[in-house]
């Protein structure tokens, strides 16, 4: 194995993270060093990385001991973001980046639009929108898996539910691509990264802003509708706050599930013996999903601060350190996962950390699950033999976990065969 | 321990045991009772965990407070004995609980 100032300087590479090689890592520091204090040349600040999980099981469930007020995950350059940055971002306001009371406050009056029985009323429309996905390439026999498939269920969702103009929604996926894929060269132009997602998080906002203030007092039935005439507190959230919580339900939703479900399908796609037991078995659906999360884990690490001196895994952490719970390690965890580095679908009690933990759990999870068993279920009932026919090109992050783009093909068939209008 | 009737969709009773205290979502859970799915963990936020309080014990579970009645607002199948039983605590007065689990599949 290599030093450890290469291990740290591997962990804070993004282009370290394209491909699946970093796993090898983790697992050697799970065994050898499980909460390390990551100091690299490469990036302006050290971190503790932990990466068992149990204890990044701790850093998401002791929200008064371990913070969220600096964001959600590292951020994409070692450069601390400056108070203009930080209030750019919406940190003051996002309820990523809120800790108890104020958090729950906020949160709780949204749960039940993302809870399993209302999500599940858009059953039907996911339905359709794949129908449209499958129509345009099934005559074909070929697509890329990343633009043609994963990628149109969760933008032409959420953007629907948003009640967003057709006319912007290719604007606003490239701004959240740029937004979420910072680190990476072909979408920040040698950039410095953090420059470029400050600047893509002010234009997604811009545009939410007005789009959801523009539904004050009106009661259409959409979520840009929801979000500025709901009362938290008694009171209509500000024009910030709504921009902000608009933000999180577009950006936090789009780009996540789409790089999901594009490893999901491609890693079925090796495993015919397992993708052939999906068509229309729900239960294996659903177990499918879970095990897809965890196998992927879309956001890869989770960043709190330390709010008092305190001691995980041995290591005493002091008050102001920034703490990292790579929850993808943690994902694959022997203690928990005694084969946690096979792919199964049928993986039972699979209580992964892919959605989070404790009271920031992903708000939009059950709607990932909706749409990532949809997919798997209405792709290989239509496309049986679908096989990649080039290599994954991996996104270069420390945080997302996907790929750019990925050839597949199989065999053509005929939209009627592959759509449920036709039925 | 105190005791727990669960009867699910099928009509199949589950007589199961509940520590003082434990919420009756994790012993659903824990002895896989069918339609029970408790995937929040008890925070309120996931609407899987929907029963039906028989008659003669509502009175002992008591109502839902604000925050369960707001979520109650969007599950299937709501009816005025209707409870999440994840906010349900076992006790001594619940001692013998009968209820329905409501969700649909």
């Amino acid at each position: 194995m290599t030093s450890w100032t290469d291990i740290d300087d591997k962990l804070t590479d993004p282009k370290f993270f394209a491909g699946t090689e970093y796993h090898d890592l983790f697992t050697y520091l799970r065994k050898e060093q499980p909460v390390r204090w990551t100091d690299s040349s490469r990036y302006k600040r050290p971190f503790w990385s932990v990466t068992r999980y149990a204890d990044c099981l701790r850093l998401l469930d002791e929200p008064e001991l371990f913070s969220n007020q600096l964001g959600p995950h590292l951020p994409p350059s070692g450069r601390p973001m400056t108070p203009e940055e930080r209030y750019a971002m919406g940190m003051d306001v996002q309820l990523v980046a809120q800790d108890p009371p104020v958090h729950q406050q906020m949160r709780r009056p949204f749960n039940k639009y993302f809870s399993v029985p209302w999500v599940s009323k858009w059953d039907d429309q996911c339905h359709d929108i794949v129908d449209d996905i499958l129509a345009r390439i099934a005559p074909t026999g070929k697509a890329d898996l990343v633009e043609d498939i994963a990628a149109q269920l969760p933008v032409n969702l959420f953007l629907s539910l948003m009640g967003i103009p057709r006319e912007d929604w290719q604007r606003l996926r490239d701004i959240t691509l740029t937004l979420l894929h910072a680190q990476d060269p072909e979408h920040n132009a040698g950039k410095d990264p953090s420059t470029v997602e400050v600047n893509a998080f002010k234009d997604l906002y811009d545009y939410l802003e007005a789009h959801t203030m523009s539904r004050r007092g009106q009661q259409r039935e959409d979520f840009a509708s929801l979000i500025a005439n709901i009362e938290v507190e008694g009171k209509y959230l500000d024009a910030r706050e709504a921009a902000w919580m608009s933000f999180a339900v577009v950006a936090g939703g789009l780009e996540t599930t789409r790089n999901a479900v594009a490893v999901g399908i491609m890693e079925l796609m090796k495993r015919p013996e397992q993708s052939r037991l999906i068509p229309g078995n729900l239960d294996v659906c659903k177990s499918a999903t879970e095990e897809i999360i965890r196998w992927v884990t879309p956001s890869k690490n989770r960043l709190r601060l330390a709010m008092a001196d305190t001691e995980i895994g041995g290591q005493k952490i002091k008050q102001g350190d920034w703490v990292v719970g790579w929850v993808v390690s943690g994902n694959r965890d022997e203690e928990i996962y005694p084969d946690g580095q096979e792919f199964n679908i049928l993986r039972a009690n699979n209580k992964h950390l892919g959605f989070g933990d404790g009271e920031h759990l992903c708000l939009g999870r059950n709607v990932a699950r909706l749409e990532i068993q949809i997919l798997l279920d209405r792709v290989f009932s239509a496309f049986p033999d679908i096989r990649a026919a080039g290599e994954p090109e991996w996104v270069a992050s420390t945080n997302t976990a996907g790929l750019k783009r990925l050839a597949v093909e199989f065999t053509p068939r005929s939209i009627e065969q592959v759509t449920r209008k036709a039925a | 321990m105190y005791r727990i009737n669960i009867i699910d969709a099928r009509g199949t009773l589950h007589e199961l045991e509940g520590a003082d205290g434990q919420n009756i979502m994790a012993v659903a859970v824990d002895h896989d009772v069918p339609g029970i799915v408790g995937e929040c963990g008890g925070d309120m936020s996931c609407g899987t965990c929907h029963v039906h309080i028989e008659d003669t014990w509502q009175q002992a579970a008591g109502q839902p407070d604000a925050d369960e009645t707001d979520m109650l607002e969007v599950v299937d199948n709501l009816q005025p004995n209707s409870r999440l039983c994840c906010q349900i605590r076992m006790s001594s007065s619940l001692d013998g609980i009968t209820l329905k689990v409501a969700g649909t599949e």
